[in-house]
């Protein structure tokens, strides 16, 4: 009955019980209508075989002498009983001796003598029994009686049945009222204070408890609910302060760490400020002076101090050169990035245009694939490119023919990069060596080097959150590979 | 006759100075040279107080800052020549060891004429110096007011 889904449950109540109540008094106005109806059909017929009866007596004399005459005068004694509406008298052989009609009727009656017994037919009950005489038959009766007073009884059952059932309604329905009350009222009462708890958030609130019934355990269950609700409210609550006194706790200590990092980064940049201006004059004044001993006073020193001037001034020359390479690889670390587009095919070819001298008149084969554009600081990118294809160009000096690779690798979340050449190459056992501040794995006689280029390739790719490795077999090559994140997170 | 005009040489570090007029001197730029060894003593001269209140008239064709100096550091300096009405027609050129990209910004911020940092290597010093001194002191012509004298008249310092 999807009507009686959304209606609310007192009217739901209501029709229960109306339903139950209507369908009851139903069934007992059938049961009662039927026993007056059976009972009335007997009565009707034991009345009409009665009466047959007294007919049978009266006339069995007159039908013994086959006294036709006699017999009518019986039967028109009928005319006194309204409801008879025809009879006749037959003898044995089922000739009709006398027959009685009620005045203004046109009755037929049947051709043969039914059998004995009553039938009801449409609106007539209709009686044959036989005529006896000291015990033994000696003719049939037959009466036939017309029901229209008994349908009008029924009828007025039937009103009282309807009036019954009607007035059992309306008194039902107040019955229901009431009764429905008690079972909704803490039903409605329950939905209240759910409602209210579910609307302002309180769980404090409770459902009070005044049947000892289902409803009664459901508020109890819904009371014992809302207690554990409150408790854990409280709870949460008390964690949540908790986290944020920790988090309060957690950021003040992040503050002053923050500041002490900020003091140190000042302390560095002011350590790297003397460095590069304070470091560089007496190495400045070093070779200007070894340079200045040379052209002032060459003619009093022998081979040998000219060489050992030589030496001063080259020293002093390759530390400054040292100085500033350790300048570049503090400030890479402490740069803010700038990021953009860049154009690694682009960035690659102009490289390789500024390194271009380096190649001298060698023999090379120097190939790049189509590389993709990247996010990234176009600078510090470019740095990486130079430092590493000029490491290709210095390794592969001493081969016949100097071949480079540039190629990059499309994978899921990253672009690999990576530069191949066929240069020296080196032992993997030292792989791990490769990456760190003026770790170098040839002798500076062999290949020139301040061993601070990798160190600068690795800070720059872990800035752009990708990371660096080199494979290498001696004399046979190296390619080293950089990875550059699709999605260019911009952070660190 | 091309003129020399008067280079102010503002450098605390002795050895510096003696290089950078080594460097001069080997070209013929050095006559011209005054050389003050801190901030003050460049302020003075060029405000005409203290030691330098007789020095000649009219303001250098150029003045060489060195950045880090003692008692009043070169941006110091800059700022003060950069705000004088008199004096911020004077070009400055800063010369230091610093390659700091802080400096940098900082001394264009201030209007400073041009940059140059010191090499570490002898000769190149040597090539920036006189670059330096023959553009200053002889190919670029000074704002009015500039003290001017010619090469042979130039008494060596």
């Amino acid at each position: 009955m999807p009507f009686l889904k959304n209606a609310s449950i007192r009217t739901k109540l209501k029709i229960v019980i109306l339903f139950a109540s209507g369908v009851s008094v139903i069934l007992v106005s059938a049961g009662f209508f039927t026993y007056e109806y059976l009972t009335l059909r007997e009565i009707i017929v034991e009345d009409l075989a009665t009466k047959a009866d007294i007919l049978a007596e009266n006339t069995n004399a007159a039908l013994a002498f086959r006294d036709s005459a006699d017999t009518e005068t019986v039967l028109a004694s009928l005319s006194s009983q309204p409801r008879i509406t025809s009879a006749a008298i037959y003898d044995l052989g089922g000739e009709m001796l006398a027959s009685y009609t009620r005045a203004g009727l046109a009755v037929v009656f049947p051709d043969t003598i039914p059998p004995d017994g009553s039938r009801f037919s449409q609106d007539q009950l209709t009686m044959v029994k036989p005529v006896l005489l000291s015990g033994s038959r000696i003719g049939t009766i037959y009466v036939s009686m017309d029901l229209a007073g008994m349908e009008e009884r029924f009828r007025s059952y039937g009103e009282i049945v309807i009036f019954m059932l009607i007035g059992s309604l309306v008194i039902a329905y107040f019955v229901a009222t009431v009764l429905e009350r008690t079972i909704s009222r803490p039903v409605m009462s329950l939905v209240q204070t759910a409602r209210e708890v579910s609307e302002r958030q309180d769980f404090s609130i409770r459902a009070s408890q005044t049947t000892n019934d289902e409803i009664g355990l459901l508020v109890a269950a819904m009371n014992v609910m809302l207690d554990r609700i409150s408790e854990r409210e409280t709870n949460l609550h008390r964690a949540n302060e908790e986290i944020r006194t920790l988090n309060e706790e957690l950021e003040e200590r992040v503050r002053r760490r923050t500041t002490q990092l900020e003091r140190a980064n000042k302390e560095l940049e002011a350590f790297s400020y003397s460095v590069s201006h304070d470091l560089r004059a007496p190495l400045r004044h070093i070779d200007g002076f070894a340079q200045m001993l040379q052209k002032h006073n060459s003619a009093s020193l022998d081979e040998k101090g000219l060489r050992f001037l030589e030496t001063i001034s080259d020293s002093a020359k390759r530390m400054g050169q040292l100085i500033d390479e350790l300048l570049i690889f503090s400030r890479m670390g402490r740069a803010d990035m700038r990021y953009c587009e860049v154009d690694m095919n682009g960035l690659v070819q102009e490289v390789l245009d500024e390194l271009k001298t380096d190649l001298n008149d060698r023999r090379h084969t120097i190939n790049s694939d189509h590389l993709p554009t990247v996010t990234g600081d176009s600078s510090m990118l470019r740095l990486v490119l130079t430092n590493l294809l000029s490491n290709a160009i210095k390794y592969t000096r001493k081969k016949e023919e100097t071949v480079i690779h540039v190629g990059c690798k499309d994978e899921d979340e990253r672009f690999v990069f990576f530069i191949r050449d066929n240069g020296a190459g080196f032992d993997m056992k030292y792989a791990n060596k490769l990456f760190g501040v003026f770790q170098r794995l040839h002798r500076s006689a062999d290949f020139d080097g301040t061993g601070i280029g990798l160190a600068n390739v690795k800070r720059i790719v872990e800035r752009h959150n990708g990371s660096v490795w080199g494979e290498g077999i001696v004399e046979q090559g190296a390619v080293f590979y950089f990875t550059l994140p699709k999605s260019g997170d911009h952070h660190g | 006759m091309a003129e020399l005009k008067r280079i102010l040489l503002a450098e605390d570090n002795e050895k510096d100075v003696e290089l950078t007029l080594e460097a001069l001197g080997e070209h013929n730029l050095a006559n011209e040279v005054v050389v003050v060894g801190d901030g003050e003593e460049a302020l003075d001269y060029l405000f005409r107080k203290g030691a330098y209140k007789n020095r000649l008239d009219g303001n250098p064709a150029v003045v060489l800052l060195d950045l880090k100096m003692p008692k009043i550091d070169g941006l110091e300096v800059l700022r003060t020549i950069k705000g004088d009405d008199n004096l911020k027609a004077t070009p400055v050129v800063m010369v230091t060891s610093s390659r700091e990209e802080a400096d940098l910004v900082k001394s264009y911020g201030l209007g400073v004429n041009a940059y140059v940092v010191k090499p570490v290597g002898f000769q190149e010093f040597v090539e920036a110096v006189k670059q330096l001194g023959s553009f200053w002191a002889i190919l670029n012509e000074p704002p009015p007011g500039s003290a001017k004298t010619t090469r042979s008249a130039g008494a060596r310092k």
